[in-house]
């Protein structure tokens, strides 16, 4: 749960407002955090970050509610959804994302999948582009 | 082969005991009954019955007792077969829902048809075992350092209990005053005021190190004194086997 040791799991983890935690948070289920947290967050299911939470450090999961602070990079292989107050400053990566009037979002922000298509297309109108020469360098 | 360990009492616990006596003979399934005394402690008693070879081990009575005799049965080495039995005092408490037992009847039926379950224990470093909880106290808020396998954290807190599979629930009472203080308020004003619940903390782990800053705090499994902070627990999985109810359901905690 905590730290490398990812083989013990509870129902969910929740750091409280008063607890500055530093290090890994790891839970294999969902993490609500209310309090400060220096270091990694990760979860295989969801990451609550209330609107006490700060958090300085990557956090990854499936599904990421941002109502706090992040200082750092966000992944979500789901959803990412920053709440109006929510604060992200850094990169995130997700393929569904959802940001509410009045929240902060200051980085880069990448989907995945759409990025794969953005890729495709230049490509294929190069390709194009090519074959057109070649045709019209083959005519000539 | 059945080894009773009945808790020391009053009347009242004497006649409850008798009755157990009663069903056990009737179950067929009676044994050597022992109890504590000034020169006997629970602890040695266990080991009494270890040594003298009996498969299974029966506390009768409290949470308290409980705990001592499985402290006996991990600290004792080579004793991975003998089982716990357990004839519980309290039928509403916690070791009487693992075992699944509602009754005196239940319990003692069990005892006869074994069925077995392995179960978690927790550490106190050096050699404390319990199967209930840990609880750490205060009236007063203090601040903790605290270790939870390779992550730090420093807290505020005025209650800590620790539950086997190493489940640390971490209270600040304080705040909760302070939050039905601003509810009362508000319903006052005839406004609605909704009280979250941010101050409780709840981690999972396989070792937790806990140190108070400033005072020293004690550690009470079932209301008795068992060590001061620092301190230092661990989860021990699968540590003992104990006998449960046929309808026993696994529970996660």
């Amino acid at each position: 749960m905590m730290g490398d040791n990812k083989n013990v799991s509870g129902p969910n983890t929740v750091v409280g407002a008063n607890v500055k935690l530093v290090g890994t948070l790891y839970d294999a289920n969902e993490v609500t955090i209310h309090g400060k947290i220096e270091g990694e967050v990760q979860s295989d299911k969801t990451v609550i970050i209330t609107e006490t939470a700060y958090i300085k450090g990557p956090v990854t999961a499936d599904t990421i509610q941002v109502a706090g602070a992040v200082h750092g990079s966000i992944t979500a292989t789901g959803k990412l959804e920053i709440l109006p107050t929510g604060k992200v400053y850094g990169s995130v990566t997700t393929k569904d994302l959802s940001i509410r009037s009045g929240a902060i979002f200051i980085g880069k922000s990448t989907m995945p999948e759409a990025g794969k298509e953005l890729e495709l297309e230049p490509e294929d109108k190069a390709s194009s582009t090519n074959k057109k020469e070649t045709e019209y360098l083959a005519e000539e | 082969m059945y080894y009773y360990i009945m808790e020391a009492g009053n009347a009242k616990t004497a006649s409850w005991q008798e009755k157990i006596k009663d069903i056990l003979g009737d179950l067929g399934i009676a044994g050597e009954t022992v109890q504590p005394t000034a020169a006997r402690t629970i602890e040695e008693l266990a080991s009494l019955g270890i040594m003298k070879g009996y498969s299974t081990i029966v506390a009768v009575g409290s949470e308290k007792l409980v705990n001592k005799i499985v402290t006996a049965l991990i600290n004792q080495k080579g004793t991975k077969e003998t089982v716990l039995g357990i004839i519980p005092s309290d039928f509403d408490g916690m070791l009487a829902r693992r075992i699944g037992a509602r009754d005196i009847r239940e319990a003692c039926q069990a005892l006869k048809f074994r069925k077995l379950q392995t179960i978690d224990a927790c550490q106190i470093e050096p050699n404390k075992y319990f199967l209930t909880e840990a609880v750490i106290e205060t009236s007063r808020a203090v601040d903790a350092y605290m270790t939870l396998d390779q992550t730090q954290a420093g807290l505020i807190f005025n209650r800590i209990v620790i539950k086997p599979g190493l489940k640390i629930q971490i209270f600040d009472q304080s705040q909760q005053t302070i939050n039905k203080f601003k509810e009362f308020w508000a319903k006052l004003f005839g406004k609605t005021y909704e009280a979250k619940d941010i101050y409780t903390s709840i981690f999972y782990s396989k070792k937790i190190k806990l140190e108070t800053l400033g005072r020293i705090l004690p550690v009470k499994v079932d209301d008795e004194i068992i060590t001061k902070t620092p301190l230092v627990c661990s989860a021990r999985p699968k540590a003992l086997k104990i006998i449960c109810t046929r309808d026993t359901i696994k529970s996660k905690e």
